[in-house]
Formats: C-alpha cells, sequence, structure tokens
C-alpha cells in the first residue's frame, strides 16, 4: 500500500473520514487512530517487522523517560539507545557488507577468512525509523526536550504513516508537540496538501516513471552505447531520483497536512542549486539537517583545533554516512566521499557557508548563476553514476564508457516524451522555487478558473502518461 | 469540513464519471480472456488435451492439428502460477481430460506475470476469468492497469476503427503470420536479453508451481508433457548458459520423479527453420502446424516420445 496506488486511496479516504468526523472528539482518540492506521500501513507493506517496530518505539520510550529519571545513569542510557539504533541498523543492513569487506580486505594479503554471511531480511523504513528515535534520546540528552509520558505520542511519532518509510525525518522537538496540540480542520492548509500531493503524482507518475525504463536500459547494456547515450541516461537518473524521491516527498508532506500536520520540507529546487554546499542544503533536507546537528557540528567542534583541515575531516566523515546510510555497497560510500571532496575547495576558499541565493522572481536568470547551476548539475548527475551503479568497477567502466569518442555520435533512440517531461518539470518548477513546492503560489498567481484547468491537466497527464508502475527507490533504504 | 468536503465532490466528480465510463466501455470490448474463460466454462467436461504456457503455446500451437478434443488456455507472459490457477479453477470439470501440455522455456522459471513489465495483464485474469490472484484492487480495474494512451488506442481501435484481435475459437493467436515475419537477428538478441534474468528468486516456486500440476494431474491421472518450445538460433545463442542448464535440467530432474510427466527440449529442434518463426522466439502459422503435429504424435503414439528427443545442446 503505497501512495501512488489506488488500494492507499481507499484507505485513506476511510481514513481521513474516521480521523475528522469519528476520533475527532479528543486528540488521544486521534492519536491512537494515526497509530492503528500507521500499524495497518506497515502491516500491508510487510507485517513480518511491525513487532520490530513496535519493539523499538517500546524500547526506546522507556529509554526516554529512564533518561529523564536517572539523570545519573543518563548517559548510560543515552548509549543503550545509541547501541540499539544504530547496531540495530549495522546488523541489519550492514553486516553483511563489513563482513564481506573484512573477507575482501584480508584476500589483498592472500588470508583466507571462513567467514559466513547471513540472510538477513531489512525492516522496511528502518533507517528512517531509527533516525527518529535517535534524535529523541539524543534530544533528551541535550536538554533540549523532556521526556513523553504519554506513549501513544512517542509510538505515533515513530510509525507516522505519511513518513514511515521514506521520510521526511523529522525531528521530535518539530513534531511530537504537534501531537499534543487540538488540530482543528483547516481548509486552506488540506486544499494546499491537495495541491502538493498532485504535484508529487505527476513528479513520480509521470516523469520518474517515464525516466526508469530509460535509465534501467541504459544502465543493463552500457557497454554496448555511445557516450551520448550514456550522458543521457545519467541525466535522465538524476531527473528520476530527484523526481521519484522529492514527489515521494510532495505525496507525504501533503497527506500530513490533510491530517493536520506540518512535517518538515524535504527539498528545495536543488538542481538549481549554485555550489555543492548549496545543493546538500536542499537535498534530502531532513536528513542532512539530522546529520549536521547530531554528527557534522560536533565534529567539527571537536576537530576545530586542525583549522580548516579538521573541518574537511568532519565533513568527509559526514558525507561517508550519508553515503554508507543509503546501504550496504561500496558505491554509495563512494558517492558519499566523492561529495565530501567536492566541499574541500569551498572549505580552503571560505566560500561554504556563504548563501548564493538566486534572485526572487527572475524569470530568466543571470548568465553567471546559470553557469553556476549547470555546472553543479553536471557534477551531481555524474556522482549520481557510482549511486545507481551496482559495483564501483562498473560505474568506472560505465564513466569510460561514457568519455569515449562516442560521447560526440548522435544518442541511440531519445526519448522525446521523457526529455519534455523532465524539462517540463524543472521549467514548473523554476517559476515556482520561491514557494515552498512548485505549485504553492497557484492561489495567490492564477484564477480559480485557470487553477482548475491546470490541475485537471496534471491529472490528465498522470493518467495519460503513466510510466510503468516502479517502486519509490528510496524505499530500498 | 463540510466546505472541503463539497469542493472534492465537485472537483473529482468529472474524473470518477470519465474514469466509470472508461471503465465500463474497455470491458465492453470482447478478448481472449473472457473468450477463453467462456469456452471452458462451456466445455471443460469434454477437453481431452489442454495447452497451458506463455506466448510460445499462445502462437505456436493451433489445438485444430490435434487428433483429441483439445483447447490452447495459453496466454502472452501467462506464468506457471497462472497456468495452475486456471487449472484449480475448473478443478471439477476436467472429466475427460488426458494430457496437459505446457511449455517451459528459458525464462519460464526465473519469473512471474506479476512481478514484470507484463504485471498489467494480471488484471484480465480477475476481470475476466474470475481467479481472484491478489490484493491489489487496481489488479481488478482496467482503468488503473494501463495508462489511459493504451486504453484511449485500445477504445479507438475497437469503436471507431472496429479492429479487434482475438484468438480462434480452440484459443490460438491467428496474427503471427508468416507474411509479416520480423527481423531475426535483432528480436533474437532483443528477446534473450530481455529473457535472461539476474536474481533467482522465484524459482523455487515456480518448479513449486509445475510440480503442483503435476500432482493434480496425477491424482486424476492426466499425462503431462513438458517442453521447452523452439526457438531461432539467433535467440538461443544469445542466452544464458547458466539460465538455460537449470532450466532444463529442473525439467529433466521433475520428468525422472514423475511416472505421469514427459519432457521434451525443443529449443534447437532442427525440424523448425527460419520460414517457421516469426521473430526468433515465436513460431508463425507454418511453424505452429509442425509443432502441434509434433505434439499430437507424442500424445497419440507415446511410442514415439524416446526418438522425439532432440540432443539438449546447451552452449557453455
Amino acid at each position: 500500500m503505497i501512495f501512488d496506488r489506488f488500494s492507499f486511496l481507499i484507505f485513506f479516504i476511510i481514513f481521513f473520514g474516521l480521523y475528522w468526523n469519528v476520533f475527532n472528539k479528543t486528540i488521544k482518540m486521534q492519536n491512537l487512530l494515526i497509530l492503528g492506521g500507521s500499524y495497518v500501513f506497515y502491516a500491508f507493506a510487510d507485517w513480518r517487522f511491525l513487532f520490530y517496530l513496535i519493539g523499538v518505539s517500546a524500547f526506546n520510550f522507556w529509554l526516554g523517560m529512564a533518561m529523564e529519571r536517572s539523570k545519573k545513569h543518563s548517559r548510560l542510557l543515552l548509549w543503550l539507545g545509541l547501541l540499539q539504533g544504530i547496531g540495530g541498523l549495522a546488523f541489519v543492513k550492514y553486516f553483511n557488507f563489513f563482513i564481506s569487506s573484512f573477507v575482501d580486505l584480508f584476500a589483498v594479503v592472500h588470508i583466507t577468512l571462513n567467514l559466513q554471511l547471513i540472510n538477513i531480511m531489512i525492516p522496511l523504513g528502518i533507517s528512517f525509523f531509527t533516525f527518529r528515535t535517535l534524535s529523541y534520546l539524543l534530544d533528551i540528552d541535550k536538554g533540549k526536550i523532556k521526556a513523553t509520558t504519554d506513549w501513544v505520542n512517542f509510538f505515533t511519532y515513530v510509525a507516522f504513516f505519511p513518513t514511515l518509510i521514506s521520510g521526511p525525518i523529522d525531528k521530535s522537538r518539530t513534531f511530537m508537540p504537534q501531537l499534543e496540540k487540538a488540530r482543528v480542520f483547516d481548509y486552506n492548509l488540506a486544499v494546499d496538501g491537495m495541491r502538493q500531493i498532485l504535484w508529487g503524482l505527476f513528479k513520480k507518475v509521470v516523469v520518474a516513471n517515464n525516466c526508469a525504463k530509460i535509465v534501467n536500459d541504459t544502465f543493463m547494456d552500457y557497454q554496448h552505447l555511445p557516450g551520448s547515450t550514456l550522458l543521457y541516461g545519467a541525466f535522465f537518473y538524476a531527473i528520476e531520483i530527484y523526481a521519484d524521491f522529492s514527489g515521494y516527498s510532495d505525496m507525504a508532506i501533503g497527506i500530513s497536512k490533510l491530517l493536520g500536520f506540518r512535517v518538515s520540507k524535504n527539498f528545495d529546487y536543488p538542481f538549481f542549486a549554485q555550489n555543492i554546499a548549496e545543493y546538500w542544503r536542499k537535498w534530502h533536507m531532513s536528513l542532512t539537517s539530522w546529520l549536521t546537528e547530531y554528527v557534522f557540528t560536533p565534529l567539527s567542534i571537536s576537530f576545530r583545533d586542525w583549522g580548516k583541515a579538521g573541518l574537511c575531516l568532519a565533513i568527509i566523515i559526514n558525507f561517508a554516512i550519508v553515503g554508507i546510510w543509503h546501504g550496504a555497497n561500496m558505491t554509495y560510500v563512494l558517492f558519499g566521499l566523492l561529495h565530501g571532496c567536492y566541499f574541500i575547495p569551498l572549505i580552503l576558499n571560505g566560500t561554504m557557508n556563504k548563501k548564493k541565493k538566486l534572485i526572487k522572481g527572475n524569470v530568466i536568470p543571470s548568465l553567471i548563476e546559470l553557469f553556476n547551476i549547470i555546472r553543479t548539475f553536471i557534477l551531481v548527475m555524474l556522482t549520481f553514476v557510482v549511486f545507481r551503479a551496482d559495483t564501483v568497477s562498473q560505474a568506472f567502466d560505465y564513466y569510460r564508457h561514457l568519455f569515449s569518442s562516442s560521447l560526440f555520435s548522435m544518442p541511440v533512440s531519445l526519448n522525446r516524451f521523457a526529455l519534455f517531461a523532465s524539462l517540463l518539470m524543472l521549467g514548473i518548477e523554476w517559476l515556482g522555487r520561491d514557494g515552498e513546492y512548485a505549485l504553492a503560489d497557484f492561489q495567490i498567481k492564477w484564477t480559480k478558473a485557470m487553477r482548475w484547468a491546470i490541475y485537471y491537466m496534471i491529472i490528465f497527464a498522470i493518467f495519460y502518461y503513466a510510466g510503468s508502475e516502479q517502486q519509490f527507490i528510496y524505499f530500498q533504504f | 469540513m463540510k466546505r472541503f468536503i463539497k469542493f472534492l465532490l465537485i472537483f473529482t466528480l468529472p474524473v470518477v464519471i470519465s474514469g466509470i465510463t472508461i471503465e465500463v466501455l474497455l470491458r465492453h470490448i470482447p478478448n481472449d480472456y473472457r473468450s477463453k474463460c467462456n469456452y471452458l466454462e462451456k466445455n471443460s467436461n469434454n477437453v481431452t488435451t489442454l495447452i497451458l504456457g506463455s506466448s510460445h503455446d499462445y502462437y505456436g500451437i493451433n489445438p485444430q492439428f490435434f487428433h483429441s478434443k483439445s483447447f490452447n488456455a495459453a496466454e502472452v507472459s501467462q506464468s506457471v502460477d497462472y497456468d495452475y490457477f486456471i487449472l484449480k479453477k475448473y478443478d471439477n470439470n476436467w472429466k475427460s481430460l488426458k494430457t496437459i501440455v505446457l511449455s517451459v522455456d528459458y525464462p519460464s522459471l526465473f519469473s512471474l506475470m506479476k512481478d514484470g513489465s507484463e504485471a498489467w495483464r494480471v488484471k484480465n485474469y480477475n476481470i475476466y476469468y474470475g481467479l481472484n490472484t491478489d490484493n491489489n484492487i487496481a489488479d481488478y480495474t482496467e482503468v488503473f492497469s494501463n495508462n489511459l494512451s493504451i486504453n484511449i488506442s485500445r477504445l479507438y481501435q475497437y469503436y471507431l476503427q472496429r479492429e479487434n484481435l482475438a484468438c480462434s475459437e480452440l484459443g490460438w493467436a491467428t496474427w503471427y503470420s508468416s507474411k509479416h515475419n520480423r527481423d531475426l537477428v535483432s528480436t533474437g538478441k532483443t528477446s534473450a536479453a530481455r529473457h535472461t534474468i539476474k536474481p533467482i528468486r522465484v524459482l523455487r516456486d515456480n518448479v513449486g508451481y509445475i510440480k503442483s500440476i503435476i500432482d493434480f494431474a496425477k491424482a486424476r491421472n492426466i499425462k503431462v508433457i513438458l517442453f521447452t518450445a523452439p526457438a531461432y538460433k539467433t535467440y538461443t545463442e544469445n542466452l544464458n548458459p547458466a539460465q538455460l542448464n537449470v532450466t532444463v535440467n529442473a525439467l529433466t530432474k521433475i520428468s525422472r520423479s514423475y511416472d505421469n510427466v514427459s519432457y521434451f527440449n525443443l529449443l534447437n529442434d532442427p525440424v523448425f527453420t527460419k520460414g517457421d518463426f516469426y521473430d526468433a522466439d515465436h513460431l508463425n502459422e507454418i511453424g505452429a502446424k509442425k509443432l502441434s503435429t509434433k505434439i499430437d504424435s507424442l500424445i497419440t503414439n507415446p511410442s514415439q516420445r524416446q526418438s522425439a528427443i532432440p540432443e539438449t545442446r546447451v552452449k557453455m
């Protein structure tokens, strides 16, 4: 039961009706309904891990209260929580990766290790809900929040179904207070949510799913394709992953709005970023802000005596974690390390934190803005090849074929529709970049008749051009 | 809240009405699945030979050339689980059934229809066969199974152009004609690449379904003829030897384990020549006649079975 499936529509219509009409008498009842709905949603995806999710919630809820009660043992309890969170994540996602890397490492010096790999099933959304529980414990430890005594609120925070499987990763201090406040139906917020869902659906179904076929075909047969085709394969992958993940995030945020919640923004038009630092302030923002607060900042403080070298080290460690967060593969580690390295020139010339804001409302960017945007996009696009490849050697082989003389030949079977849909999406996002999402300012800019005409056109496009159904890319993480 | 519900109802009404209209119109278009289901509803008691399987049987076996009363229930991309579901649906009806013919080809053990790019076909089994094979609501509708461009094109072709492709009364697909044979080199490469499947997640399940079909047949004293359909060299030369070996070995092992099963590997059968193929892995009507006659002779003259098995050639 995923947002772009018909079964979710049925589930949500029933849920929405109950939420605002039957369970709206008290906050507790509404929260209980969200919790129950979230577990039903999760069980539909894979019921076997529901007990793990409940267990993790119960353990961290208890830890939070214990930390609050016993200041003396607070640190110990925090470590216990970190051990469970990071340890659980490391075991199910990375155990086999570490074992095989260890074996490979020893093989270099001709030592053969007989270590067995284990067949482990990964709970859906584990990276996302683990980061939620970790942020809760870390915030209690830092004194930013008080541990909650309301188990329903905490369990709901961990399992909130719109964001459970692929984020955004809300911090407890921004989300949990919303669970404690009475929720009154807000017409404008609900309509805004619907609009955001519509835009997310367009990005996922029309853009990402149509790009996916080209990308899959290109990466499957890259050895026999000219460099020019590999270049547009890389372009479409960058577009696909953005449309897929930001589309999902838009739907998650829109659904939350329909329930009266405001969850964290996850994307801020990253493909219009003017340098790599700005790109990472705009891409998967809930993860990067989480890591900035809990990893990068403490590390950069620890390494501050080493000056710029310390900052470089902190950023490289941070991005190695960004990479490995995505999964147990050296491609992700390399992806993270490469992005970390891209920061080094910015750190050295002191421009890492300088914000290069695009001028508001400008339809046409300045030449320098355009140059910076294209430069950053190309860097990001080429690095996504590593992310998409099955192995590091495959990624380098892809680059070898891409940067060959055939780069200047005509691409094989250029998919005009996917190109048009991608450029249309980028164009609409460019025009709507001052809003929270591309269609956010429609209410102000367009008359009702025009708005409805555009909505119907988007709905028509979703049904007419829907590409073959593809799993959301970030579900695997 | 009332204002929002009113807004939603007004806004979605044209979409819902259009959707229902298209659904009704699409369901009125005659199709193979409905006609096969209708045939089996009426005649499953009298069918002596039942042909199951994918497009290789659908285009490749014409029941007209069989001596016994035969019916072709194969369909494009029909995986072995759906073969089993069809058999089970008429559980109490197979009173005359003596033989089940099932092709198990290079991709058969490694793929399921519901998982691949052909998953949209699942709705045909739910809507027209009434099989209720999964819980996905979209698989019970026409409008949500394909995108609107495909659905509009189907409506246009049937209601305005009056064109509709349908199989013969006995379930054989008639439109892979030798007059329109496709390029065997390019189709060989692309089909082999499409059929080469990396993960082997469903191998055990699919072998399980084949065994269920065999057990079902054994309990009713029905013979099962498994075969790997003939294909042109441009296809067979591009296959992954490991995947092919797994298939051939699994089927050979199964045929040795059950006394009601025979397996024939016709993949490289020299009887089938260039002119018999519509594309590199499908027969045209000329090839279909050859294959149908061959299978029929295996049914009517069991003594021929040993000599009819060409050497299994698997390149390593």
